[in-house]
């Protein structure tokens, strides 16, 4: 991981440090690798702008949903706290709605 | 602490004691998801947490290749398929020295949740080998793919498990398993493996894409805190393809970058890593495997900071920190000592404890 502990303490206790969250800034890479499975689905290929542009939703998408799901648990403004949140959340929606 | 999950975090420290770094990532996990849990009992009664900390499957298996002086070589593969709720198992393959069962479960688990975040319809999964590629030829290395790939092609496809590229595994090498995939099945399933070259199914866009996502976030950071990216100096630690694609897009929108570091120390280049020239010149860099970012300094006249120094020691004034490569920023926090405003990357879960001792 990108962080020691002692880092990480340090940077959770100052409140002038905004931490976005590995999951969240590294996503970048993976929504690539979902976009290239739907384009060899459709058996096309997109232009860079188009994927760039799909890209950036799905960023605004995951900064929403970090905002609102942290929010939501009383934890106020904290990525990191709302990224975990919303990520347990929607894998633990599916594993019920099919009684995993 | 929530009962249920100081009972379920006990038992795994019980079974997994031997695995360092998955076991530290669940247990982590299990303390930020417990607001959730503490107003829902209904978790406790389906006990759903103890199948979302552990893989579905894990499959090992051995990979004997042969070397250019025709001696065998045995080495080992992985693949955990992690949780498949979402989607179809999804996950690099990391082909490094390091990659044991441990480090491909605890990877594993990172990868369902960094997934899921995303909204997309992907599972979580990972695998790899300890075969170390750094000092390999090429036909070496795609004898050890076309091996690696007799063996995984049972457990993948494009309903059930998408491998993509991490570590040690580029274009090249997805090429050389998706090549071997391709005759063991007689399908051109190209959903079968992802980060494949333009010309076999490809996408564009897929260098840059790592680095405008961290950039992408940073924005509505900042636009959150009434503040923009523009004019802001930026520390990277780090110089691989995300790190480049940080340096990059942050250049486009009117920001610099300033640091790279690698596992020799780091450099600072107060003029910005923003030109094109520069830019080659860090994607060369990394494509030399000499993992090794001292050259910059020599090349472009920049200090350069040796040894266990990394980004943010030196002191340098800046806004924006950007982590970008696991392992690479042990000692980050020093940054935040030096006016920085804004913090922006791999923060998650902590880390483990040995780069702590070796920090």
């Amino acid at each position: 991981m990108a962080t020691t502990t002692e880092a990480f303490r340090l940077l959770e206790l100052s409140p002038d440090v905004i931490c976005a969250g590995a999951k969240a800034a590294g996503s970048g890479g993976v929504i690539l690798s979902a976009l290239e499975m739907v384009q060899n689905s459709q058996r096309l290929s997109w232009s860079r702008a188009d994927v760039d542009e799909r890209l950036h939703k799905v960023i605004d998408e995951i900064y929403d949903s970090s905002v609102a799901a942290a929010e939501e648990y009383g934890l106020g403004y904290d990525l990191i706290g709302g990224n975990n949140i919303a990520s347990f959340l929607k894998v633990s929606e599916a594993m019920i709605a099919q009684a995993l | 602490m929530n009962k249920y999950i100081e009972d379920l975090s006990a038992r795994l420290e019980a079974r997994y004691a031997h695995e360092h770094e998955y076991l530290q990532a669940a247990v982590r996990w299990l303390d930020r998801i417990a607001p959730v849990i503490d107003r829902d009992p209904s978790y406790e009664k389906m006990d759903l947490l103890a199948r979302m900390v552990e893989p579905e499957h894990m499959y090992a298996f051995l990979v004997p290749w042969e070397d250019k002086k025709g001696v065998m070589h045995t080495s080992h593969g992985y693949r955990v398929q992690f949780n498949s709720a979402m989607g179809p198992y999804k996950g690099g393959l990391r082909f490094h020295p390091s990659v044991d069962m441990d480090s491909v479960k605890f990877l594993g688990f990172e990868q369902t949740y960094k997934n899921a975040l995303t909204g997309l319809p992907l599972g979580g999964a990972s695998g790899g080998s300890d075969f170390d590629p750094t000092d390999k030829s090429r036909r070496e290395i795609m004898r050890f793919c076309q091996s690696f790939m007799m063996q995984l092609y049972r457990y993948i496809g494009s309903d059930t498990d998408i491998p993509s590229g991490d570590l040690g595994v580029g274009e090249r090498e997805i090429g050389f398993l998706y090549g071997e995939y391709k005759r063991l099945t007689g399908r051109y399933e190209s959903n079968a493996l992802t980060g494949k070259g333009t010309k076999s199914g490809g996408s564009e866009f897929k260098k840059e894409a790592a680095g405008c996502g961290a950039i992408y976030f940073l924005q509505r950071m900042l636009a959150d805190n009434n503040d923009s990216i523009e004019g802001k100096t930026i520390a990277v630690s780090g110089f691989g393809n995300l790190a480049w694609g940080v340096c990059r897009k942050a250049a486009l929108l009117g920001a610099k970058v300033v640091t790279l570091s690698g596992p020799d120390g780091y450099i600072y280049d107060p003029a910005g890593i923003g030109s094109e020239e520069k830019l080659d010149f860090v994607l060369a860099m990394r494509a030399s495997k000499k993992d090794c970012v001292e050259p910059y300094a020599d090349r472009f006249g920049v200090e350069f900071f040796p040894g266990g120094e990394t980004v943010g020691s030196a002191g340098r004034h800046r806004d924006t920190m950007c982590c970008t490569e696991r392992g690479r920023c042990r000692r980050c926090c020093r940054a935040r000592r030096q006016q920085s405003e804004v913090l922006c990357g791999s923060f998650d879960n902590g880390h483990d404890d040995r780069s702590l001792q070796a920090a």
